[in-house]
């Protein structure tokens, strides 16, 4: 035990997790803030898109409407509030406020601060999906005990989509290029993603590309642990969801430091 | 290298793409030493310190740091330095003991501990009952004085100041500078960078004056000031253009002078002053003790770097 101690806090991930730790006590410090909007909004969306949307699209296969979509919800809360913050905050840490600055004066280097965001964007998506989980339970969406592994594959989500955003905070030059990101990328991925509606009518191309970008794949995994109807392709897809992660990882490590060490 | 050497720089260069900022430098600091850089703005200090912190990479020449390469062991090196940037990087985002706390996470303290010499560093620079106050609603004088109290919670063996006590009032300069001869006393070696003369005199053993990127002078503050300037300076107010041929006659004289525009200075010790006064009989005339203020501007000029 004890060597697996040492091991562990001499690795990248425990490096990784001080700087995760000064997030989280950022957060704790200023909660009001944060909260608010983090709650209401999944249960107003819900009943808006859900219900109200829901009554005119009907079922979907035999799913209801509203249950097709929360799985879905969860998958896309996951990504918007990992990508956020590695973006937006991320990029306002680094340069208005010099934390990454006082962090290289110690043990720490730009491959622990970006482990750190990537941990930390991953934690912001599984507290969201427990928000949306107990909304869509309080609407009766969920029936299978399943629904509870929603929320580390939502942090599995929010890794991927952090890690991504690493990489454009470690090379954008100003805080304008995050709003380009969110409009040629993440907006129109959101949806063509399976969140709203199954692809099977889109073109062919618009599928494939679907299927290569990471919230298709998210939403479909988040759908089947939901219902509750398990497949092996779902390892497929936890696998493609943790590669683009390593990747994203590596390059943003990799940008991070010719950004900081110079 | 020796092990009593703490720093040691051979044909230290640091070049930004064409810019040479450090040009071959060599210079040594032992353990326990206060070693002082000064220079103008854009002399090359900051970049010296920035390679020290393993922060910038040496473009070529040699860096050691506690017999460790900076180019290879940045961790272990980063581990035993404790840094007082000249940027403020508090971070906004955590009251005043939280950055403390989190600041000892990252050299691995453990919890209970970190508290105690959070609290004691809190004590010493007399900031306690500002523990849970936002680093935002701080004075300058508290925000360097916990900048540096920081620094020094993982009980590091040298210690970097660069520019420590700048935009302070005397106040906080001298509890700021009581800590630190306080701290030298106890053996940390210092590293520090300052527009202040009084300050290097105050503080440092020993001192190197740069300017673009090259070493000018070294040694004690003492040394230098007797190398440079000599033991007094009389300061001549002129009013230019200088009439009279008083710069012949200084020149006739065999005198160490320099024109510095509205004034003339004039280096020598006593005796040999004292056998000129006449040369400057009639002008207003200000005869004081020469310091490193003169060797400085001696050594650096006199022209504005920014």
């Amino acid at each position: 035990m004890a060597s697996v101690s040492v091991a562990l806090r001499s690795s990248f991930i425990w490096r990784g997790f001080h700087v995760w730790q000064r997030n989280r006590d950022a957060v704790i410090r200023g909660w009001k803030v944060e909260l608010g909007g983090m709650v209401i909004e999944p249960f107003v969306v819900l009943a808006a898109l859900g219900f109200g949307l829901g009554a005119y699209v009907g079922n979907i296969g035999d799913t209801r409407y509203a249950e097709y979509l929360a799985p879905g919800l969860i998958a896309s809360y996951a990504m918007f509030h990992a990508t956020l913050d590695a973006t937006y905050g991320a990029y306002l840490r680094m340069d208005s406020h010099h934390v990454y600055e006082a962090m290289l004066f110690t043990p720490v280097e730009p491959s622990d601060i970006v482990v750190g965001e990537a941990m930390w964007g991953a934690t912001r998506a599984a507290v969201s999906s427990v928000v949306v989980l107990i909304a869509a339970s309080s609407f009766g969406l969920v029936s299978s005990p399943f629904a509870l592994l929603a929320i580390p594959c939502a942090y599995l989500v929010g890794l991927a989509f952090a890690s991504i955003a690493m990489v454009l905070t470690a090379t954008a030059s100003t805080i304008g290029a995050m709003n380009n990101f969110f409009t040629v990328f993440i907006i129109p991925m959101f949806y063509v993603s399976g969140v709203f509606f199954p692809l099977d009518h889109l073109p062919e191309s618009v599928r494939v590309l679907s299927w290569a970008l990471p919230l298709t794949p998210a939403a479909a995994l988040t759908r089947g642990l939901v219902g509750g109807n398990l497949s092996w392709q779902m390892l497929l897809w936890v696998a493609e969801l943790l590669a683009m992660a390593a990747v994203a990882l590596y390059v943003a490590a990799f940008f991070m430091r010719r950004r900081l060490i110079k | 290298m020796t092990p009593s050497i703490a720093i040691e720089a051979n044909r230290l260069t640091k070049d930004y793409s064409g810019l040479v900022a450090v040009d071959s430098v060599d210079f040594s600091v032992s353990k326990g030493e206060c070693f002082g850089v000064l220079g103008p703005n854009g002399a090359g200090k900051t970049s010296i310190m920035k390679m020290v912190c393993c922060i910038s990479p040496v473009t070529s020449g040699q860096l050691v740091v506690q017999c460790m390469d900076v180019m290879r062991q940045r961790r272990a090196i980063k581990s035993v330095l404790g840094v007082v940037s000249q940027a403020d990087s508090l971070d906004p985002g955590l009251n005043v003991m939280q950055n403390l706390l989190s600041h000892a996470r990252f050299f691995n303290i453990p919890g209970t501990l970190a508290k105690e010499r959070a609290w004691a560093a809190l004590d010493l620079f007399q900031l306690r009952e500002k523990a849970s106050a936002s680093p935002d609603h701080l004075s300058g004088g508290m925000r360097r004085r916990l900048l540096i109290g920081r620094a020094l919670l993982h009980e590091p063996s040298i210690l970097i100041l660069d520019e420590p006590t700048t935009g302070l009032d005397p106040q906080s300069r001298h509890l700021v500078w009581d800590r630190l001869l306080q701290l030298k006393h106890q053996g940390i070696t210092m590293l520090l960078t300052t527009h202040y003369m009084d300050e290097a005199a105050y503080l440092c053993d020993r001192l190197m004056v740069i300017d673009l990127g090259k070493i000018l002078a070294e040694g004690t503050p003492e040394k230098l000031v007797r190398t440079h300037a000599g033991e007094q300076v009389v300061q001549i107010q002129t009013l230019a253009p200088h009439s009279n041929g008083l710069l012949e006659q200084l020149e006739a004289q065999g005198l160490d002078y320099e024109d510095a525009g509205d004034s003339v200075l004039v280096f020598g010790d006593t005796s040999s002053l004292s056998k000129s006064e006449s040369s400057w009989s009639g002008y207003h005339v200000v005869r004081r003790p020469a310091n490193l203020e003169d060797v400085f501007l001696r050594l650096t000029g006199r022209w504005l770097r920014d």
